[in-house]
C-alpha cells in the first residue's frame, strides 16, 4: 500500500508541475528521501484583508492517504477565526469528516485558501477574530487581519524564521 | 598507495596514474594493470590483465562499476577486487564444467536443427531459445534447459500454449524432436490465435496487458469505463463465447437487453470480433480513440495495482468514476456511513456521493 500512496502523490506532483496555479505559490515534498512530507505556499486572495501575503503551509501525509486526510497546519502566522495563532491548526471539514478520496492535496490547499476568505465564526479556534466577526465589527476584524498580514506574511524571510 | 598490502603492484609512471604488477588470489598470482585518468579519480579507470583475470571478471562488469565509483581510494578497490576475485573462483570450483561431450552434442544438435532456429543462446551454454514458425507465420518461442548431464538426461523444455496443449510424451535430447512435435502441436490452435489477433489488432484491450500464446481471455474497453470480459474456448473457438459485463449499471443494461436480443443471430462463419460487434450492437473503440478518457482509479490513481485494474465503477451514470476493487474497500470501510448486508458494502462514492456498492470477495 505504501507503494501506491507514493504513486499518487508523484503523480500529485507531476499535475502542479504541468500546470502551476497561480494561488498556490509551491507545492512540494520538503526532501526526496521523503515523499510524505510537503510543503506549501498559499497566496491571500486579492481584495481580501489577506491580499499580498505568502504562507507556508506544512502537509503532513497518512500512510493511509489518499482513504484518510492529509494533515495540514500553518508555518506562518495567519489571524483567522477558524485557525489556531499559536499552533496553526486548521479547523475545516474537508481535512477532518468531509475528507473524500476524490481532493487531492491541490485541492485541499485550495480549500483552505477560500476558507480565509469565508470565516466560519460559529467554531472558532481564534476566539478574537471570531467574537470581533460575531460583534460584526467588520472593519475591526479586517484591520486587524491585515495587521497580522503585513506584520508576519509580507517578507518572505519572515516567512522562514517562523517556518 | 600502500604497498605493504599488495607487494606485487609497482607504479609503472611518474604520474602516479597507473599501476602494473600481480595481484594475488587464492595462491594464484594474475597480472593485472589498471591506467587512472587525470585526477586520479577511479571512475573511468581503465584495466587490463591476464586472459585468465578476464575470463574470472566476465559477467561481473556491474559489480566491477559500481566498486570503482564507490571505492574512495586505490587501496580499497584492490581490497575489493581481491574480495571479488576469491568469490568468483571458490564459487567456480563448486561449480564443475560440464565435460566434452556436452558441447560436442550441443553443437551437433543445433547443427542438425538449424541455426537459423536459434534465436538466443545463454552464455553459461545451459540454455537457449528456439524459434518455430507456425503455418500463418506466428512465431513461438521454444525454452530449452541442459541439465549438467546432458545428453546423459533430456531436455527441459518449456513452451507458452494453451492449457490444453498436451506436452511431449517422451522425453528426448533431440532438438529436431521437440521441433517436429510442437510444429503439430500448434496447429491445433491457429483458428483461436487468429480470433485472438483479430481482437488484439481492432479493439482496445484492457486485460491481459501483453497478451501470451496462452492467454484465451480478454477484456475489451467499450468506452464510459465499461469493458467486457471474454473467454474463448482454445479448441472451438468459434462457439458463442464465456462473457461477462463491468461497467455502470445504466450503459451495462441496454447491451445486455441487446445481447438477449440478438442471441440467436450468433454466426459461426464469422470472427468472434464481428459475432460480438453484431450482437452487442457497437463497434468497439479502437486504442487511439479511446486513449483520452481516464480510466485509472479514482483513489490510487495508478491504471494497475499489482496487475489488477480497476473493476468498479460508480453506476450513477453521471460520474462512473472506476476504482480497484481494494481501494474502494478501504475506502468504504474507513468512512462511518458505510453499511453492510452479508458480503456487500453500501456507501458513498467518493466522487458524487451517490451509494455505491461492492461485493467482498
Amino acid at each position: 500500500m505504501a507503494e501506491a500512496v507514493a504513486r499518487r502523490l508523484l503523480k500529485e506532483l507531476k499535475d502542479y508541475q504541468k500546470e502551476p496555479n497561480p494561488d498556490l505559490a509551491k507545492l512540494s515534498p520538503i526532501s526526496d528521501d521523503n515523499i510524505l512530507i510537503w510543503n506549501a505556499v498559499l497566496c491571500g486572495e486579492s481584495d481580501t484583508p489577506y491580499e499580498g501575503g505568502h504562507w507556508t503551509l506544512r502537509i503532513e501525509i497518512p500512510k493511509t492517504y489518499p482513504i484518510h486526510p492529509p494533515k495540514i497546519k500553518f508555518l506562518t502566522r495567519i489571524c483567522h477565526p477558524n485557525i489556531s495563532f499559536k499552533t496553526g491548526e486548521i479547523c475545516l471539514d474537508i481535512l477532518k469528516t468531509a475528507w473524500s478520496p476524490a481532493w487531492t492535496l491541490q485541492s485541499a490547499c485550495m480549500a483552505i485558501r477560500l476558507l480565509l476568505s469565508n470565516p466560519e465564526p460559529t467554531s472558532p479556534l481564534n476566539c478574537d477574530a471570531a467574537n470581533l466577526l460575531r460583534c460584526g465589527d467588520f472593519m475591526g476584524y479586517e484591520s486587524l487581519v491585515k495587521m497580522y498580514t503585513q506584520l508576519y506574511a509580507m517578507d518572505q524571510q519572515e516567512n522562514e524564521t517562523n517556518s | 598507495m600502500e604497498t605493504h598490502i599488495f607487494p606485487l603492484l609497482a607504479l609503472a609512471d611518474a604520474d602516479g596514474l597507473s599501476y602494473r604488477g600481480f595481484i594475488t588470489v587464492k595462491g594464484q598470482e594474475l597480472p593485472f594493470e589498471i591506467q587512472l585518468e587525470n585526477g586520479k579519480s577511479l571512475r573511468n579507470a581503465k584495466l587490463n590483465g591476464s586472459p585468465e583475470l578476464k575470463r574470472l571478471l566476465f559477467g561481473h562488469e556491474k559489480a566491477l562499476k559500481q566498486r570503482l565509483e564507490q571505492c574512495p581510494s586505490l587501496t580499497e578497490f584492490f581490497i575489493d577486487l581481491k574480495d571479488l576475485l576469491e568469490r568468483i573462483i571458490t564459487k567456480e570450483k563448486r561449480e564443475p564444467m560440464p565435460d566434452e561431450s556436452y558441447y560436442s552434442k550441443l553443437l551437433s544438435e543445433l547443427d542438425a536443427v538449424g541455426w537459423d532456429k536459434l534465436e538466443s543462446l545463454d552464455p553459461s551454454l545451459k540454455s537457449l531459445t528456439l524459434i518455430l514458425n507456425d503455418s500463418s507465420s506466428r512465431k513461438h518461442k521454444i525454452y530449452i534447459t541442459l541439465s549438467f548431464s546432458y545428453p546423459q538426461t533430456p531436455l527441459t523444455v518449456h513452451i507458452d500454449l494453451p492449457s490444453s496443449a498436451s506436452k511431449m510424451p517422451n522425453p528426448t535430447i533431440n532438438f529436431n524432436d521437440v521441433i517436429s512435435f510442437y510444429s503439430k502441436e500448434v496447429e491445433k490452435f491457429q483458428e483461436v490465435w487468429s480470433m485472438l489477433d483479430d481482437i488484439d489488432i481492432n479493439t482496445w484491450v484492457l486485460e491481459p496487458d501483453k497478451p501470451k500464446r496462452s492467454d484465451m481471455s480478454r477484456r475489451i474497453a467499450l468506452g464510459n469505463h465499461c469493458s467486457l470480459f471474454i473467454k474463448l474456448d482454445e479448441l472451438n473457438p468459434k462457439k458463442i463465447c464465456d462473457y461477462t459485463l463491468f461497467g455502470a449499471e445504466s450503459f451495462i443494461a441496454p447491451l445486455r437487453i441487446n445481447i438477449a436480443k440478438n442471441f440467436t443471430n450468433w454466426n459461426p462463419s464469422l470472427s468472434i470480433r464481428q459475432n460480438l460487434e453484431k450482437i452487442l450492437e457497437i463497434n468497439f473503440p479502437s486504442p487511439e480513440e479511446s486513449s483520452d478518457f481516464n480510466v485509472a482509479c479514482g483513489i490510487c490513481y495508478a491504471y494497475r495495482l499489482d496487475d489488477v485494474i480497476p473493476d468498479q465503477t460508480c453506476s450513477n451514470a453521471k460520474c462512473g468514476q472506476p476504482f480497484h476493487q481494494v481501494c474502494l474497500y478501504e475506502w468504504l470501510r474507513a468512512i462511518p456511513s458505510t453499511t453492510q448486508t452479508f458480503n456487500r458494502l453500501r456507501g458513498d462514492c467518493p466522487y458524487c456521493n451517490d451509494t455505491i456498492m461492492l461485493i467482498i470477495k
